[in-house]
């Protein structure tokens, strides 16, 4: 029973983050960037808000299935 | 590096928007598959680059956020394409340029060997020449497999060659022949006789009689041990001999250094002659003539240095060919440079003592010849004459070396 909640978690569509130590972060699986400045990047995700903390964010690259941030990121934060 | 390569390609628009929402805006091109990179905020506004095609699309977006479309530039591939629109000379230019570059993959550029250990590269070089191998030629006018062959048959030492075509260089690979030494089958007869001349000291009889005596005297090819032999009923029987014969003789080197010596030696400006070789061609690159006009050699293959002579004068020249190498990419061109230095010929006087040390200097280039044949030095006397105006250097040598040879004996069948 428990295995099979496992499953069904990992097949719900969730973000991906991919962290470069605490420089960079690649995020995948995102719905859209709700506040951007260069200490604070708030993302939003399927149902809760990712905020990444830091200083000299940057948004490297942005497509629509993924987003790059540079910088140095001191604080990542599950918001709901 | 590729994905820069795309985009320098399709071209880059750099871009600025200023407004409130530019959230919004980064939102909406995602969701139009409009690529940013490079973002970066400053207050109120955003500064990216995209791809130039979606430039269009973008403005339209930021107007639809209200964001005010501040500058754009634009730089790529389509901008050198609109900048030099109007040059058709460089557009042709690059068209050749590559069309040469294809075209001159097509010839070789380069002859190297590989392999060769006693035949020379220079050698082997210029019989691939002859066979038409040569810098310049149509690589599909080749006939590797026949110049190998024949490279194999012009060589008695090439047991096997093979000329690969690598891009626009021609490796001849060759391998040489490993001579098997005489062997003489050991269940024939044989007898062992000396190499050469001198006082036997040393004689292990392994197999066979014994004919000469330690402290004998033997010629060459006088015999040290039979291989025909008598049993006790007197019947003859024949064996393979084996010995170890070492012999000691003397040999008188005379090494003379003259004291007044003729020489030539630079007298004179180095001249520089620049030649550009393409192929089998070669292009004068400077204005002027070589020393002599008439008569002086013209060097157009890969001499090193020589000594060049002719009635009235005598220079010294040298020739160096380098690659020319742009940036790592080596191109089919060779330039030549041919440098000339006249000289005089001036007699060189030397005091005794000065010949006397090139005469030892001679002599130990002798002893170590004589040590690489295995020929041992066991007693040195040394003395010093003055004979017709030269320092000789006469050095007596008491030389110990194994002579003992195998030779078959040669018997007529009865059958």
């Amino acid at each position: 029973m428990k295995q099979e909640n496992t499953l069904q978690n990992l097949r719900k569509k969730q973000v991906h983050l991919e962290f470069n130590g605490n420089q960079g972060v690649i995020i995948e699986e995102f719905d859209g960037i709700l506040e951007y400045n260069e200490r604070q990047v708030r993302i939003s995700c399927q149902n809760q808000v990712l905020r990444f903390q830091g200083s000299d964010l940057q948004l490297c690259t942005m497509t629509q299935e993924s987003m790059m941030l540079s910088g140095t990121i001191k604080h990542v934060d599950f918001i709901g | 590096m590729l994905i820069h390569l795309l985009r320098f390609f399709r071209g880059t628009l750099s871009f600025q928007v200023k407004g409130k929402y530019v959230e919004r805006f980064l939102n909406l091109s995602a969701r139009a598959r409009i690529p940013i990179w490079n973002g970066k905020r400053e207050e109120q506004s955003f500064c990216g680059e995209t791809l130039l095609s979606k430039e269009e699309m973008l403005r339209k977006l930021a107007k639809k956020v209200q964001l005010e479309w501040v500058q754009s530039e634009f730089y790529g591939a389509p901008k050198w394409k609109h900048r030099y629109r109007r040059r058709i000379g460089i557009g042709l230019g690059a068209v050749l340029l590559i069309f040469t570059l294809l075209l001159s993959e097509q010839f070789v550029w380069r002859v190297e060997v590989r392999g060769n250990q006693r035949t020379t590269r220079a050698e082997i070089i210029e019989s691939a020449s002859e066979l038409g191998l040569k810098p310049g030629v149509w690589k599909r006018r080749l006939d590797v497999l026949k110049i190998a062959d024949c490279l194999c048959l012009q060589y008695e030492d090439i047991s096997w060659a093979a000329v690969n075509l690598l891009g626009t260089v021609a490796e001849i690979e060759i391998v040489e022949r490993v001579l098997p030494p005489t062997v003489i089958d050991q269940s024939r007869p044989c007898n062992v006789i000396a190499e050469k001349a001198g006082t036997l000291v040393e004689l292990e009889l392994y197999e066979g009689q014994q004919v000469a005596r330690v402290g004998d005297t033997i010629k060459q090819g006088g015999l040290i041990a039979t291989g025909i032999l008598q049993d006790k009923k007197g019947r003859t029987y024949y064996t393979h001999a084996r010995a170890k014969a070492v012999i000691e003789y003397n040999e008188t080197v005379n090494v003379a250094i003259p004291l007044k010596e003729q020489m030539f030696v630079p007298a004179g400006v180095l001249q520089n002659q620049y030649r550009c070789l393409i192929g089998a061609y070669s292009l004068p690159l400077s204005i002027g003539a070589v020393p002599n006009k008439s008569g002086f050699p013209t060097i157009v293959g890969f001499v090193e240095a020589g000594i060049y002579q002719n009635e009235e004068n005598t220079w010294f020249y040298s020739v160096h060919n380098q690659r020319v190498v742009v940036k790592g990419f080596c191109l089919p061109l060779y330039v030549q440079i041919q440098q000339y230095i006249p000289t005089q010929r001036i007699s060189v006087e030397r005091t005794l003592q000065q010949a006397k040390k090139l005469a030892r200097l001679e002599l130990q280039t002798i002893k170590r010849q004589r040590n690489n044949q295995e020929i041992e030095i066991v007693n040195e006397e040394c003395s010093v004459l003055i004979q017709d105006n030269s320092v000789v250097l006469s050095a007596k040598w008491c030389c110990r070396e194994e002579i003992g040879k195998e030779i078959e004996i040669y018997m007529e069948s009865t059958h």
